[in-house]
C-alpha cells in the first residue's frame, strides 16, 4: 500500500506553481518540530516533522524535505481538536478541497495556540481575502480580459428582432444582482420591466440567458411575490412577450425547480409560484431539486462517507447511499435534460426559477445550455457559461463558498461543486465532447473557494465592482489560459457529433460514478495506479513536439537540398535524392491512407503547426460560433516555407487562436545552417520519452504517485514534478518558437552551449513583440473589434 | 429431440426491442440450434441476430401486457394488444419481443421454454451441443488444443528451479479424474506417495504445483481438503508431499483455507476438514471466508437485478449493496494479495485449498498468479493461466455456467466463480491500466464464451470428460478463434508497458468499482465509449507514425548533412565541420 498520502496537497498545478515555487514566505509566524502526521487509511503509518505557519499558509515538512503538504488558509474549512493521545494533542484540519489532515502536536501549549492562531487567521472582511495579497509568478500578469457579456449574446444572434438588449440596469437599481446589460423581449416596455422586477424576488425578473438556433429560449427570474392570490399585470405581460418571441410556439413552460412543497410553502410568506389561471398559454412544471441546505448536509455526510476509516463494502456503498448525494446530482441532471427536451424537441420557450433563482436556477440553466450548444462544451465556451450564468447573474459564491467569516455558515452550500460534478458526470458519458478535463473542473471547485483569484469574490457583479477585484487581483482564466495544455481533454474529438451537437442523454441512477478523483484525491492509494488520462495527456504532448520538430527536420533538409542543388552537385546524386524523396513521400501517403493519420508531406504549404492551429479553431464548435472565429491564415504563410518571407509580418497582430502561438519560422530564411546548429537542433529534442509508469521518483527526489501530473522534458525526455520543469526556453529543434517544458538541468546544458547564444539572440529580436502580445490577453481579435463596435 | 420441441418454427411481424431501440417488422426463426432475429436496421438493412439456445437464460411471458408494466419498458410501441415475450440472455442481454397474435406467443413462450429446459447443463447430452455441429469458418494459425502443454509449462519451471519432474501417474485419469493426464509433480516424490496422498484427499485432488515464484522460489500450490474426518487420520504420505513443496526449508508455509471455520467443522464431521497442525508442523494456517455456490449465485442475480431495474423505486445503490457482489470481488482481491504477499514479501509457499479445489480455490491461485507474475498479465500468459488454473484443473464450466442471472436452476450447481475471476480481473485491469497487454474485450469475450459459444472450450467439466467425448477432434478450441491476428488485435491495450513488478492493488472498499462495460453494457448506450477507445487508438498511433516519421528525417538529415561536409572539405565552404557528436 501506499504509505506516503499527503505528499501532495496542491496536486493542482495551479497551487503547484503558483505557491511551492515561492520560498515559505519570509512571515513565519509560528514553528512545531516533531508533529506527527497520522494516515488516514494506515494509522500505523506517522510522518514526523515539522510546521510552519506563515500569513497565508499552513506548511507540514517531512523530515527528508521530500514531501511537504501545503495547506492554504482560506481553503481550510474547519480545525477540531481530538482527544489527547499520548504521543500529544491531535488537530484535525479539514479543507474546502477535501483534505483531511490528522496532525499531532506534541506540546499541548502548541496545540493551543495554533488553534486559536489558525482560528484568527480566517479573514473576517473582503479585504482580508488572499486575493489582495496574492503574488502570482512571473509568468501571470494582472490583466484582465474584458469579459463581455454582450460578446455571448452577440454569439447567439441577439438582439435581433425578438430579442433586445436593455440598459436598465446600469446602475444596479432594476435588480442589484443582475448584470448591467440585461436580455429582454423586444416588445417588452420599460414599464414592464420595472413593473416585473418590483413582483418578483429581490428584483430579478425574467431576463434572457440562451437562445437556441431554433428560437427557443431559456429566460431565468427569481420566484414571483404571488403569495396567495397576488398578481401583476407587468409580470404577465412580459412573460406573453417572452412566449411571443418564439414564433415557432403557441405555449411555454415554467419550470419551477423546487420541490412542490418547497414552493408551496414559500406562498405562505408571501412568494410562491405562478398561477397558470394568470398566466394563459404556459405549462408549469415542478423539478424537485432540494434546497441549498439538504444539499449541505448530503455533502457533509458524504464527506463523513469518505472519512470512513476502512469500511467494508457494505458500510461504504450504504453509506453513500444514505448521503443521497448521487441521487440529488441527478435530480440537477434529470431538470436539465428536461429542459433541453423542452428546447430542443417541442420547441418551446422555458423560464426558470427556484426561490431566488441563483442556485438551482443556475444550475439549471447552465447545464441545459451546457447539453443544447456544443459550444459551451470548449474550454473557453464553459468560461463564458460560467460568466454568464454564474457570475453576471449572481451565484453568491462568497456566501456559498463561506469566503470570509462574516457570512452565514448556514450560507454556505455546494451548489456549484453539484454543478461541476454534473459535468463530470456527461464528461464520463461522453469522453470525446468536451475540450477540457477532470483536472479544469477540480481547479475551478479549488479556486472558487481558495480567494487565490479575484474572479469569485463577492456574490455579485455589483460586489466585485466595488472591490475593484479586476485592478487588484489576478485572474484565474488567465492563470488558466497560461496553462492551457494541462487542462485539455486529450480525448476531445472535435469531429464528434457528440461535441457538435445537443446532448440528450439517458440518465438513471446506475449511470452516475462516484467521483473519486475529487473526493479521495490526497488519498493517492485509492486511486488507480496508473492513470490513463494522464499517458494520454503525455502522448499527445509527445505528438506536439515530435510534429513541430518534424516541421524543423524537413525544412532543413530543403535547405541542405538547395545548398547542394546550388553548389550544382553532379546531376545524378541529386537525382538519387529525390527519388528517395519521391518514396518516402509515396509511403507516407500509403500511411496516411490507411491509418486515416494527417501526417504533415514534405512539400505541402501549409505546416503542421498551421495544421494544428486549424484543429484548435475547430475545436471550439458549431455553427454558430463561426461567426467569431477569425478568417483562415492567409495563404501566404507557405511564402515563410519557400524561404521569402517579404511581406511577412506577425508584428502586431493578436494571435489568432487564442491558445496557440502563432506561426513563426525560427531563423532567417536566408540562414544556411551550420552543423552545428543542426547538432543543437537535434539534440535539444528527445525521441523517445520515459513513461509515466517507470520512475518512482522525480530528480529532486519527490516521490511520484499515479494521481501526480508528471511531465516529460522536452528535451531529454524524463519525467519531471512541476518544480523541476522550466517553461522558458525557446528549443533550438522547435519549429515553431513555443515555449517548452524542459527540465533543469537541460536548461542550464542548452542555455551554456556555444550555438545557443545566436540563436536565443535571433529568437529575441524576432519574437519580443510577439511575447508581448502574448501575455496579452488573447482574446480572439473580431471579438476586440465586435466589443467596439457595440459601444 | 429437439424438433420436437419447437411448436412454432417462424413468428413475423413482430416488434423486437432491447434496451435501447425498437425494431418493427421483424421475424423469429427457431432452428436446429439457434434463435434467429432478423430485424431492419435504420438504414435499411436487415440484420440477423443469432442466439443460441446455450444462451437463453430464461423467459417471461407478459400476457397481456399491464400498461403499468409498459410504461417502465423504454421504447415501447403504441400497439393496442401485444404479447410481449421478454428473452434474458447468459450474456446479460434483454430481448423483447412483442408479438400481435396471442396464439403465436403462446407456441413462441413454451417453445423457447422447452428448448432452455433441454440445455440443462447436468441433464443433456453434451455431443448435442452447437459447438459440435460447428464447423469452422475461419484458418487456424494455431490450434488451441495444443497451444498450452504440460511440456511448454514444465520448460519454463526449469529455467528456475530442477526439482520438478513431469509425471504419468494419472495415465487414464486413473488416480484422478478432475485432473489432466500429465501433471509436475516434486522430483523427490514418486508416483506410490501421489497415489496414496490422492486417496487422502477429495476427489482425490492431491496437492499440486500451480506457480513457482522467480525471486522467491517459493511456491503456490493448491489441492482439495484433507479427508481428515471426525477421528482425525492421517496421512504420511501426504505430508511427504505437501513438505516436498515446501521449497524454501526454513521458512513455515500458510495452508490458506477458503472456508470459515465452522464450514471446515462441519466438513470434518462429514470425512473431511484441514490439515491438523500436529501433523502438518511445517505449516500455519489461515482461513479467508469466500462464498461460493448458491451464496455467490443469487448474488450474482441480485446484482444483475439492480443493474436492469429501471423502475427507480428502490435505490440503485442500496440494492447494489444488497447483492453483495462487491463485497465478493473485495473478499476475493483481498485473499489474492495475502497469497501474493506470502510468495513476495514473506518468501514462503502456500497451499490454498476449499473444500473441493475446482472453486474458490481456482480463484484464488489464479489471481495470485496475475499479481505476481508479469507473464499472466500478456494475452498468451493470460489464455494459459485459464487453461492451466480453470481448464485443466477441471473447474466444471458446464455445470457452474448453466444458468446465469436470470433463470432459475434446479438443482443448484450454478455458481458465477469464473465471472468474479474476471471481475477481480478487471479491477486490477483498471487500477493498472498500462500493465495487461489485453483490454477489457479480452475479458467480456471470455465471460461471453464460458456461458455460451460455438467453441467446445468451455463445454466439459474436465479433461476427462474431454476425452470422453473426443472435444479436441469434434470441437474447435477457443484459443484457435482468439489467436488470430485480426480477433487477437482487438483485444490489445494501446498503453500496454510491460511491468516486472508484483501489483500491488487497493482492497479498499472506494476503490472497487462495478464494471459497467459488462454488467451495463446492453443497458447503457455504448457508442461513446467506443468514440472514445477509437480516440486512445488513433492517439498512441499518430505518436508512434510520427516517431518513426522524425527518426526517418533526421537520418536522412544526417546523409544530407554528411554530403554537404564532403562538399564543404571539396571547395572550403560557409559550412563549418561538426564538433558534437550528434545523437539520435
Amino acid at each position: 500500500m501506499n504509505r506516503q498520502m499527503f505528499h501532495e496537497v496542491f496536486k493542482q498545478i495551479s497551487s503547484r506553481i503558483d505557491q511551492l515555487k515561492q520560498v515559505p514566505s519570509p512571515t513565519t509566524q509560528f514553528q512545531v518540530e516533531n508533529v506527527r502526521l497520522t494516515d488516514r487509511f494506515n494509522t500505523r503509518q506517522q510522518i514526523i516533522g515539522t510546521l510552519y505557519l506563515t500569513a497565508t499558509h499552513l506548511i507540514f515538512i517531512d523530515p527528508e524535505g521530500r514531501r511537504e503538504t501545503w495547506i492554504l488558509h482560506s481553503l481550510i474549512s474547519s480545525v477540531d481538536k481530538l482527544p489527547t493521545t499520548q504521543q500529544g494533542c491531535p488537530l484535525r484540519v479539514r479543507t474546502k478541497h477535501f483534505l483531511s489532515a490528522e496532525l499531532t502536536i506534541p506540546k499541548e501549549r502548541d496545540c493551543a495556540d495554533l488553534y486559536t492562531t489558525l482560528n484568527q487567521l480566517k479573514p473576517d472582511s473582503y479585504e482580508k481575502l488572499y486575493c489582495f495579497l496574492y503574488q502570482a509568478p512571473n509568468y501571470l500578469e494582472k490583466i484582465w480580459d474584458p469579459f463581455l457579456l454582450a460578446t455571448e449574446y452577440m454569439r447567439m444572434g441577439v438582439p435581433n428582432a425578438d430579442w433586445k438588449v436593455e440598459d436598465g440596469n446600469s446602475n444596479f437599481d432594476l435588480c442589484d444582482t443582475y448584470p448591467p446589460l440585461i436580455y429582454v423581449p423586444a416588445m417588452a416596455t420599460k414599464a414592464m420591466l420595472i413593473g416585473s422586477s418590483k413582483f418578483r424576488s429581490r428584483g430579478r425578473l425574467p431576463v434572457l440567458t440562451y437562445l437556441h438556433p431554433n428560437g427557443a429560449s431559456i429566460t431565468r427570474c427569481s420566484q414571483p411575490l404571488s403569495g396567495f392570490s397576488a398578481r401583476c399585470q407587468e409580470d404577465e405581460q412580459l412573460l406573453q412577450c417572452i412566449l411571443k418571441a418564439n414564433p415557432h410556439s403557441t405555449t411555454m413552460y415554467i419550470i419551477d425547480t423546487r420541490p412542490r412543497i418547497n414552493a408551496v410553502a414559500n406562498r405562505a410568506a408571501g412568494k410562491g409560484y405562478e398561477n397558470e389561471d394568470y398566466y394563459s398559454n404556459i405549462q408549469f412544471k415542478f423539478c424537485p431539486i432540494d434546497n441549498i441546505h439538504v444539499m449541505r448536509g448530503s455533502l457533509q455526510k458524504l464527506l463523513e462517507t469518505c472519512e470512513m476509516k476502512n469500511p467494508t463494502m457494505n458500510q461504504y456503498l450504504s453509506a453513500l447511499d444514505d448521503s443521497f448525494w448521487l441521487q440529488h446530482i441527478k435530480a440537477v441532471l434529470d431538470a436539465a435534460i428536461l429542459i433541453t427536451r423542452a428546447i430542443e424537441i417541442e420547441k418551446k420557450n422555458v423560464l426558470i426559477h427556484c426561490s431566488d433563482g441563483w442556485d438551482r436556477t443556475a444550475q439549471c440553466c447552465s447545464l441545459s445550455s451546457l447539453l443544447l450548444c456544443p459550444y459551451y462544451r470548449s474550454i473557453h465556451g464553459f468560461r463564458m457559461l460560467i460568466e454568464k450564468e454564474w457570475l453576471s447573474f449572481g451565484h453568491k459564491f462568497s456566501d456559498r463558498c463561506g469566503h470570509t467569516t462574516t457570512s452565514d455558515s448556514k450560507e454556505q452550500s455546494p451548489v456549484f461543486l453539484q454543478f461541476l460534478e454534473a459535468v463530470w458526470q456527461l464528461s464520463q458519458i461522453y469522453p470525446t465532447a468536451f475540450e477540457f478535463n477532470e483536472r479544469f473542473l477540480i481547479s475551478l471547485h479549488d479556486h472558487s473557494h481558495s480567494c487565490q483569484y479575484g474572479n469569485f469574490i463577492g456574490n455579485c457583479e455589483k460586489d466585485r465592482l466595488d472591490l475593484c477585484v479586476k485592478e487588484r487581483t489576478y485572474s484565474f482564466w488567465n492563470f488558466i489560459l497560461q496553462n492551457i495544455n494541462d487542462f485539455k481533454n486529450p480525448l476531445f474529438r472535435p469531429q464528434s457529433p457528440y461535441a457538435n451537437e445537443v446532448l440528450l442523454p439517458t440518465i438513471t441512477s446506475q449511470t452516475l460514478k462516484f467521483w473519486l478523483n475529487m473526493y479521495h484525491r490526497f488519498e493517492s492509494a485509492l486511486l488507480p495506479k496508473e492513470n490513463i488520462s494522464n499517458t494520454l495527456t503525455r502522448l499527445v504532448d509527445h505528438t506536439t513536439s515530435l510534429s513541430d520538430h518534424a516541421q524543423l527536420l524537413e525544412k532543413r533538409i530543403r535547405e541542405l537540398r538547395s545548398t547542394l542543388d546550388a553548389d550544382q552537385i553532379t546531376l545524378s546524386s541529386s537525382a538519387t535524392t529525390t527519388s528517395n524523396e519521391d518514396a518516402d513521400d509515396s509511403d507516407i501517403e500509403k500511411g496516411n491512407q490507411s491509418n486515416k493519420i494527417c501526417l504533415p508531406e514534405f512539400d505541402s504549404g501549409l505546416s503542421d503547426v498551421d495544421l494544428c492551429q486549424t484543429q484548435q479553431r475547430d475545436s471550439i464548435p458549431s455553427k454558430m460560433n463561426r461567426i467569431l472565429q477569425p478568417p483562415p491564415p492567409p495563404p501566404s504563410f507557405s511564402d515563410v516555407e519557400s524561404g521569402f518571407s517579404g511581406d511577412y509580418s506577425p508584428r502586431g497582430k493578436i494571435p489568432l487562436s487564442s491558445f496557440i502561438l502563432p506561426h513563426q519560422s525560427s531563423l532567417d530564411m536566408n540562414d544556411i545552417p551550420t552543423l552545428e546548429r543542426i547538432a543543437l537542433e537535434l539534440n535539444s529534442i528527445a525521441l523517445d520519452w520515459r513513461s509515466y509508469n517507470a520512475p518512482v521518483h522525480c530528480d529532486c527526489s519527490l516521490p511520484f504517485d499515479s494521481a501526480q501530473r508528471k511531465y516529460n522534458c522536452w528535451r531529454c525526455g524524463e519525467n519531471f514534478c512541476t518544480r523541476c520543469i522550466e517553461r522558458s526556453i525557446h528549443l533550438p529543434g522547435l519549429y515553431s518558437n513555443s515555449l517548452a517544458p524542459v527540465c533543469k538541468t537541460c536548461a542550464r546544458s542548452i542555455k551554456s552551449s556555444p550555438s545557443f547564444a545566436d540563436f536565443s539572440a535571433l529568437v529575441k529580436s524576432k519574437s519580443t513583440d510577439f511575447i508581448r502580445s502574448q501575455t496579452a490577453m488573447k482574446l480572439s481579435r473580431s471579438m476586440v473589434d465586435q466589443f467596439n463596435t457595440l459601444r | 429431440m429437439v424438433t420436437d420441441l419447437i411448436k412454432i418454427p417462424c413468428v413475423r411481424n413482430l416488434v423486437f426491442r432491447d434496451h435501447l431501440q425498437a425494431y418493427p417488422e421483424s421475424i423469429i426463426n427457431v432452428t436446429l440450434h439457434n434463435v434467429i432475429v432478423t430485424h431492419k436496421q435504420p438504414d435499411g438493412n436487415y440484420k440477423e441476430l443469432w442466439i443460441f439456445y446455450t444462451n437463453m437464460d430464461a423467459i417471461q411471458p407478459k400476457f397481456p401486457m399491464k400498461t403499468e408494466f409498459r410504461s417502465q419498458l423504454p421504447l415501447s410501441p403504441s400497439l393496442a394488444s401485444v404479447y410481449t415475450i421478454v428473452l434474458r440472455l447468459k450474456t446479460l442481454e434483454t430481448c423483447y419481443f412483442d408479438v400481435p397474435v396471442l396464439d403465436d406467443a403462446i407456441k413462441l413462450a413454451e417453445s423457447l421454454d422447452a428448448l432452455i429446459a433441454n440445455t440443462d447443463g447436468l441433464t443433456c447430452d453434451v455431443t448435442f451441443l452447437f459447438p459440435f455441429c460447428f464447423s469452422r469458418d475461419f484458418d487456424v494459425i494455431q490450434d488451441g488444443w495444443t497451444a498450452f502443454s504440460v511440456e511448454s509449462e514444465y520448460s519454463r519451471l526449469q529455467a528456475i528451479s530442477d526439482e520438478w519432474r513431469i509425471s504419468d501417474v494419472n495415465k487414464d485419469f486413473a488416480i484422478c479424474e478432475t485432473y489432466p493426464e500429465r501433471l509436475v509433480v516434486p522430483k523427490s516424490i514418486s508416483d506410490d506417495y501421489l497415489k496414496r496422498s490422492a486417496a487422502f484427499r477429495a476427489h482425490n485432488r492431491f496437492p499440486l504445483l500451480c506457480y513457482l515464484h522467480k525471486s522467491s522460489k517459493s511456491c503456490i500450490i493448491r489441492s482439495s481438503q484433507p479427508l481428515v474426518g471426525p477421528s482425525v487420520r492421517r496421512c504420511k504420505e501426504d505430508e511427504s508431499v505437501v513438505n516436498a513443496m515446501l521449497t524454501q526449508r526454513n521458512k513455515k508455509g500458510w495452508i490458506l483455507d477458503t472456508r470459515h471455520p465452522n464450514i471446515i467443522k462441519s466438513a470434518q464431521s462429514k470425512g473431511g476438514g484441514c490439515e491438523p497442525d500436529q501433523y502438518y508442523a511445517l505449516w500455519r494456517r489461515l482461513n479467508w471466508n469466500l462464498e461460493k455456490h448458491n451464496l455467490l449465485q443469487e448474488s450474482f442475480m441480485k446484482l444483475m437485478d439492480a443493474c436492469i431495474d429501471q423502475s427507480e423505486k428502490d435505490r440503485w445503490l442500496s440494492k447494489l449493496e444488497g447483492s453483495n457482489w462487491l463485497l465478493h470481488v473485495k473478499e476475493t482481491l483481498k485473499t489474492a494479495c495475502t497469497v501474493a504477499q506470502t510468495i513476495d514479501c514473506e518468501e514462503t509457499s502456500v497451499l490454498v485449498h476449499g473444500s473441493d479445489g475446482w472453486d474458490t480455490t481456482l480463484l484464488v491461485t489464479s489471481l495470485a498468479q496475475i499479481l505476481l507474475d508479469p507473464d499472466c498479465r500478456t494475452i498468451t500468459g493470460f489464455e494459459a493461466l485459464i487453461e492451466r488454473e480453470w481448464i485443466q484443473a477441471g473447474h466444471p464450466f458446464r455445470t457452474r455456467c448453466t444458468r446465469s442471472a436470470f433463470g432459475r436452476s434446479s438443482h443448484g450447481y450454478e455458481s458465477p466463480i469464473f465471472t468474479l475471476f474476471l471481475d477481480c480481473t478487471w479491477q486490477l485491469l483498471q487500477q493498472f491500466a498500462c500493465s495487461f497487454e489485453f483490454n477489457d474485450t479480452l475479458l467480456i469475450e471470455l465471460f461471453e464464451h464460458a456461458y455460451s459459444s460455438k467453441f467446445g472450450t468451455f463445454i466439459f467439466n474436465n479433461e476427462k470428460e474431454k476425452k470422453k467425448y473426443n472435444g479436441i477432434k469434434q470441437t474447435v478450441s477457443l484459443w484457435s478463434y482468439f489467436n488470430r491476428p485480426e480477433i487477437l488485435h482487438t483485444f490489445l491495450n494501446p498503453f500496454y508497458e510491460p511491468n516486472p513488478n508484483v501489483l500491488w492493488p487497493s482492497v479498499a472498499a472506494p476503490s472497487i468499482v462495478l464494471w459497467r462495460s459488462l454488467y451495463l453494457r446492453f443497458y447503457e448506450n455504448q457508442t461513446p465509449q467506443r468514440e472514445a477507445w477509437d480516440e486512445y487508438l488513433l492517439i498512441k498511433e499518430k505518436e508512434m507514425q510520427l516517431r518513426s516519421y522524425v527518426n526517418k528525417l533526421r537520418q536522412e538529415l544526417l546523409e544530407l548533412e554528411r554530403k554537404c561536409t564532403e562538399k564543404a572539405s571539396n571547395t572550403t565552404s560557409i559550412i563549418k565541420t561538426e564538433k558534437d557528436p550528434v545523437t539520435i
